[in-house]
């Protein structure tokens, strides 16, 4: 199975989810239609009123700033409905975001808010906060010859182990700002927006690889050790137990969704399954895009570094430290 | 029996919970937060913080903070279209919060394109807005930004509706407005309460104004001399510039060689040019003679 469920749309959706797209007889069906204001109240079911979006068991209610509204039911439909004048651009850029990520919680997928590369079949992926450089790192790693595997969402199987965790593509376009397109050599597509100026575009990664579907071998958190003028340049520091649960709740995608939709105990119990399978270390870099390639090289290195028989399982590694 | 009115009463008192601490760029911001986390934990420790500034809230502008509790990236929205979503933002973070909340914020008072304040009334106990002579700001905000001269800082000063950010990837846009209209935008909106502290006079009595900030927000520690004097002394400058040096402070930009550099007042009018003093006392001297600012 090279994705965890098919998709067909009455939109064009572009490449961006290519592999999950089909004709007919798909999971899930993305239509416009009618969303309602709020989500109707059930008996004492409870729900879960987030600043823009609502959610219950069953369904899930977003609206986005820029005039358009998602309903998510039951991991099987994205219901869609705008204002006036507002584009099919416009709809897609938040359907295979935020709206793709609740449909992930409501099939019992986690998503996690990275990005990454593929070497055989072990993915290797790096997370982090907004703006912490997942894409950028993940384009230029491509651009030096590792195949890219996903942008911004990777999602996550923790039922379907077997000794290693299966992990999808969510998207394989990536979305960079102009700076980021020339440090990475992407290949530059449509701004993600229609508003005049906005510097941000879709783009083909360098070594764009087709495939889906992998293990989870390892997560770095991406980090700057900005603060400190005495700590290394670059360091990688392997996180256990506990510890890298904490991490990897705040690397999940739209963790509000995730409390609204599953609960802190279910989202838990999955963090837990997949620090069992997966090394889980930061990886602390300088930011300033001048020293970009610093911890570019170093992350090359690391990669090299794990041996494809060796990815598969969580890997046994020393902290490794370059020092300032 | 409880009357209804004491129950909305204890509901807005409740529902306030967040101090807004406001400022101009490198006005004091940061000193504030430190003194006040030193207030409320009153601890003996001898180092100004740990780990990190022990003070709920953060920072009004956090681009991770704003994605994980709406659920959209802010980098994909524009910057208006992320002002339409804060004032729901802030009441969450009230919301969700068992505790009084002190966000900073360089925002000068404004509202969104619904016409919605930013910083809603309702949440807010009240705003300690903290001001500095415009031309030490110059210098200290020039050297915040690894700029060799004071120019372009001037310009950023002066430049009415001014914003910071917005492209910047952790940050979301914050409209200052240039100098003036910082302080008269906070000063004139009646919302919300505002307390004026200047940073001079907090140089020259940390104690008196620490003092008057928690009076001002009702915090219990207000009239506890000794916890004040404590937590003053914890945050001298010759202290965090020790701890800084020890172990580097999280909110120093990369390009800044430090975060804590001079604290001194003055500067502005040792370093900057005699044109670009001019340049700052023409647009801003109206509002530096109403705070006592002599040039």
């Amino acid at each position: 199975m090279t994705v965890p469920f098919t998709v067909s749309a009455d939109m064009q959706l572009g490449d961006r989810i290519k592999p999950f797209l089909v004709s007919e007889n798909a999971d899930v069906e993305i239509r416009a239609g009618k969303v309602p204001e709020a989500l109707p109240q059930i008996g004492d079911e409870e729900i879960f009123f987030g600043t823009n979006y609502q959610a219950n068991a069953e369904s899930f209610l977003l609206q986005v700033p820029n005039g358009v509204r998602f309903l998510v039911q039951g991991g099987h439909s994205i219901i869609y409905d705008r204002d006036a004048g507002v584009s099919d651009r416009e709809v897609a850029l938040f359907l295979l975001g935020s709206a793709w990520g609740a449909l992930c919680y409501q099939r019992d997928l986690l998503p996690l808010h990275a990005s990454g590369v593929i070497i055989g079949n072990a993915v290797h992926a790096f997370t982090g906060t907004s703006g912490a450089g997942k894409s950028t790192l993940s384009a230029a790693l491509a651009d030096r010859g590792f195949v890219f595997f996903t942008d911004d969402i990777l999602i996550v199987d923790t039922k379907n182990q077997e000794g290693a965790i299966t992990c999808y593509s969510g998207q394989k376009d990536l979305k960079l700002w102009k700076d980021a397109l020339e440090m990475t050599n992407a290949a530059k597509g449509q701004a993600v927006r229609d508003v005049e100026g906005f510097d941000k575009f879709f783009a083909t990664p360098v070594n764009s690889g087709d495939v889906s579907v992998g293990h989870l071998a390892s997560l770095s958190i991406l980090g700057s050790n900005k603060s400190d003028a005495n700590a290394p340049k670059c360091s990688m520091t392997t996180l256990k137990g506990g510890q890298s649960v904490l991490k990897l709740a705040s690397s999940v995608y739209r963790p509000a969704f995730a409390l609204g939709i599953w609960g802190r105990k279910k989202l838990y119990t999955a963090l837990g399954d997949i620090i069992q399978h997966v090394h889980v270390q930061n990886f602390d870099r300088p930011f300033v895009p001048d020293s970009f390639n610093e911890g570019l090289d170093f992350a090359e290195a690391w990669l090299n570094a794990q041996a494809p028989s060796k990815t598969d399982s969580a890997i046994a590694s020393d902290d490794i430290v370059v020092e300032a | 029996m409880t009357s209804m009115s004491d129950t909305e009463n204890d509901k807005i008192l409740t529902d306030r919970k967040v101090a807004w601490l406001a400022s101009y760029p490198k006005s004091g911001n940061t000193w504030t937060r430190i003194l006040l986390s030193n207030l409320l934990s009153n601890s003996n420790s001898d180092e100004p913080w740990s780990d990190k500034i022990d003070l709920a809230g953060s920072i009004s502008s956090s681009r991770p903070r704003f994605d994980n509790i709406t659920g959209l990236p802010s980098s994909d929205l524009t910057a208006d279209e992320v002002d339409i979503l804060r004032p729901e933002l802030y009441r969450s973070l009230a919301r969700e919060s068992k505790n009084r909340l002190f966000i900073k914020v360089h925002d000068s008072y404004h509202l969104n394109i619904n016409n919605e304040p930013i910083f809603p009334t309702d949440i807010s106990i009240g705003t300690i807005l903290l001001i500095r002579d415009p031309r030490d700001v110059a210098v200290s905000y020039s050297h915040h930004s690894g700029r060799k001269n004071f120019t372009k800082t001037v310009k950023h000063l002066n430049r009415s509706n001014h914003h910071l950010s917005g492209d910047n990837r952790s940050q979301l846009r914050q409209i200052t407005g240039n100098w003036s209209e910082h302080y008269t935008r906070w000063t004139q909106q009646t919302d919300i309460p505002v307390l004026v502290i200047r940073y001079e006079d907090m140089l020259a009595d940390t104690a008196a104004q620490l003092q008057s900030m928690a009076a001002f927000l009702g915090l219990e520690q207000a009239n506890d001399n000794a916890a004040i004097r404590r937590a003053v002394d914890r945050a001298r400058f010759d202290k965090l510039q020790a701890k800084e040096a020890k172990d580097g402070f999280m909110e120093k930009p990369e390009k800044a060689k430090r975060f804590f550099r001079s604290g001194r007042s003055g500067e502005g009018k040792e370093v900057l040019s005699a044109e670009l003093q001019k340049s700052i006392t023409d647009e801003h001297g109206d509002i530096m003679r109403v705070l006592g600012y002599d040039f």
